[in-house]
């Protein structure tokens, strides 16, 4: 009977930004929020290690105010209660806060096994899952395509670079997983109205015993451009254009 | 400002962070690398003094270093870490970033220091975007990909040391299967070229297998190929969640030009793109293109260059 968590990140979705090329500048007034793509592997994986075990999974998420809509969803795909940690000071703030904020409330529970995104569809910083689990003193495994828990063992499957590594560690244990682990239900109207019945419990850093300033000691100096690839853009078009192409390309010495 | 470590499991890559590691150094910065491998190889690539790590048992997962790292860094006065951003890496400087209650910044695209902080730069919003950062807090944990710095020969003096793993850990490597022989490496092509879904049929692949072989290029593909249609495998599709083009030259093929895939193409030299979708995205992240049907264009474009070379 496991009790596992799932921590997730409401982002927003980094297809609704658009460029202004011109003065390099992100145009964020249009965007949507989603739970973050990975992170909704983290909370199905949680849904079928529960049921494999008989257990239960709790959502859990922090953020400011804007966060609050994701537990509508996350609760919808499963999850029998979420705990949102929700502060002003914890909008857009760095993997190293993010971690120790929610190693602060897992501590506060008892969980076996503690899911998380490989990383996040925003920044992709693929850091929050270990530094929770290092927080916590929990052995971690990550990128994980495959996990089963046998008794008191993880046994799991990292795909990496140079092939599968099969890894196991005792319980309780901290795991990040890759999109391709399983395929999320997409929540059903059942889901979706058994989802509001589903508590929600909410925290601030006070109620962790975090000062706003440990977590505003995080923050760096920052600056954001939008990429702007500076290409030469060279179109070929006409009935000659597949030789004047070929051509470009023998003159530059990449085709030989 | 204290002293640099640099790490990676891959001495090639940790080579590299050494290039760059000498060339922002401070006046007094030393250098420390921490490796497997050979002391005279990190001395040749600038590294002032090298840890050399102890094997490690075969029930030992290369992450297991991580305590070993943690001391190393408490023992040196350590500023500024860089491990190579493998995904092995990726989660060591994670946990050495918990453990020195550090900030951490991942698959840095550039970095540099003054007498003040640490500057580093990575792309956020799946390529979208570039974000610098300032840091004054440290040590500050830094991982980079291979193959974004250089390394150079400095042929400094060997100055070496043993450094002892911990024998104590929870997580036990059971057994690594490894991807099969001949798994092309696509993040070392100087030629590549990269199906998207403009192809219709798993067949009409051939085409562009064709054109690799015309052009001595690596057959790869955007991750809907890999993923969704399963045409190709998995190592092979190019994107921010899958591998970089650092390709010399780079074909794009009837990819539309999400902007995760641009975020994989970024450092490619040449790209040339074909594809029949008038305002694509592409066109933007191309330097030489042709607007139209690549059923078309691409068997006459083989058919060109077989002529050019006569």
């Amino acid at each position: 009977m496991l009790s596992i968590a799932t921590c997730f990140k409401y982002v927003i979705d980094e297809l609704d930004i658009r460029a202004d090329v011109a003065s390099r500048t992100l145009k964020m007034d249009r965007v949507s929020r989603k739970i973050s793509d990975f992170d909704r592997n983290a909370i199905e994986e949680g849904v079928i290690q529960a049921k494999a075990s008989e257990g239960k999974l709790t959502v859990i998420s922090a953020g400011n105010d804007t966060a609050k809509n994701g537990f509508k969803d996350a609760l919808s795909r499963g999850g029998s209660d979420a705990i949102f940690v929700c502060d002003d000071a914890l909008g857009d703030v760095s993997a190293a806060a993010t971690a120790k904020v929610l190693a602060a409330v897992l501590r506060r529970g008892e969980y076996n096994l503690v899911l998380c995104g490989e990383g996040s569809s925003d920044m992709y910083s693929q850091q929050v899952g270990p530094r929770v689990a290092e927080l916590l003193g929990y052995p971690v495994i990550t990128y994980v395509n495959n996990l089963s828990v046998q008794g008191n063992q993880v046994v799991a499957e990292r795909k990496l670079e140079d092939g599968i590594e099969v890894v196991s560690c005792p319980l309780p244990a901290v795991v990040t997983v890759l999109g391709d682990i399983n395929k999320p239900k997409v929540p059903g109207m059942k889901q979706i109205l058994d989802a509001k019945k589903k508590p929600i419990q909410e925290l601030s850093l006070a109620d962790l015993g975090i000062p706003a300033e440990e977590i505003a000691a995080y923050s760096m100096e920052r600056s954001e451009e939008a990429s702007i690839m500076d290409r030469k853009q060279i179109m070929f078009d006409g009935p000659g254009a597949v030789a004047e192409l070929v051509n470009a390309l023998m003159s530059q010495g990449l085709i030989k | 400002m204290s002293d640099i470590l640099v790490f990676s499991e891959k001495q090639e890559l940790l080579c590299e962070m050494l290039g760059k590691a000498c060339e922002i150094a401070l006046a007094g910065q030393r250098i420390i690398a921490a490796g497997w491998g050979l002391a005279a190889d990190y001395a040749r690539y600038g590294a002032d003094k090298a840890y050399i790590i102890d094997e490690l048992a075969e029930d030992a997962t290369v992450e297991s270093v991580v305590p070993a790292l943690n001391g190393l860094i408490k023992r040196e006065t350590i500023s500024v870490v860089l491990v190579g951003a493998t995904k092995r890496g990726k989660e060591i400087s994670a946990r050495l970033g918990a453990l020195q209650d550090a900030l951490g910044i991942t698959d840095c695209k550039d970095i540099a220091i003054d007498q003040d902080a640490v500057e580093v730069q990575r792309m956020i919003y799946g390529g979208m975007a570039v974000r610098r950062e300032r840091i004054t807090r440290y040590p500050i944990i830094v991982s980079v990909p291979p193959r974004t710095f250089k390394r150079v020969e400095r042929d400094k003096p060997i100055d070496f040391e043993q450094l002892a793993l911990d024998q104590e850990r929870k997580t036990k490597l059971i057994e690594r299967k490894p991807n099969q022989v001949g798994t092309v490496n696509v993040e070392e092509a100087d030629t590549l070229i990269v199906v998207g879904r403009g192809f219709g049929k798993e067949e009409d692949l051939a085409l562009a297998r064709e054109l690799a072989g015309l052009v001595g290029g690596v057959l790869a593909c955007t991750r809907p190929i890999a993923e969704d249609y399963h045409w190709m495998p998995e190592e092979v599709y190019v994107g921010l969640t899958g591998k970089s083009s650092k390709a010399k030259l780079h074909f794009s093929i009837g990819t539309s030009g999400q902007i995760q895939y641009v975020a994989g193409i970024t450092d490619a030299g040449a790209i040339v793109s074909i594809d029949s979708n008038e305002k694509a995205p592409i066109w933007s992240a191309t330097d030489y293109g042709i607007k139209g049907d690549l059923y078309s264009i691409l068997p006459a474009l083989n058919a060109e260059i077989r002529k050019a070379k006569g």
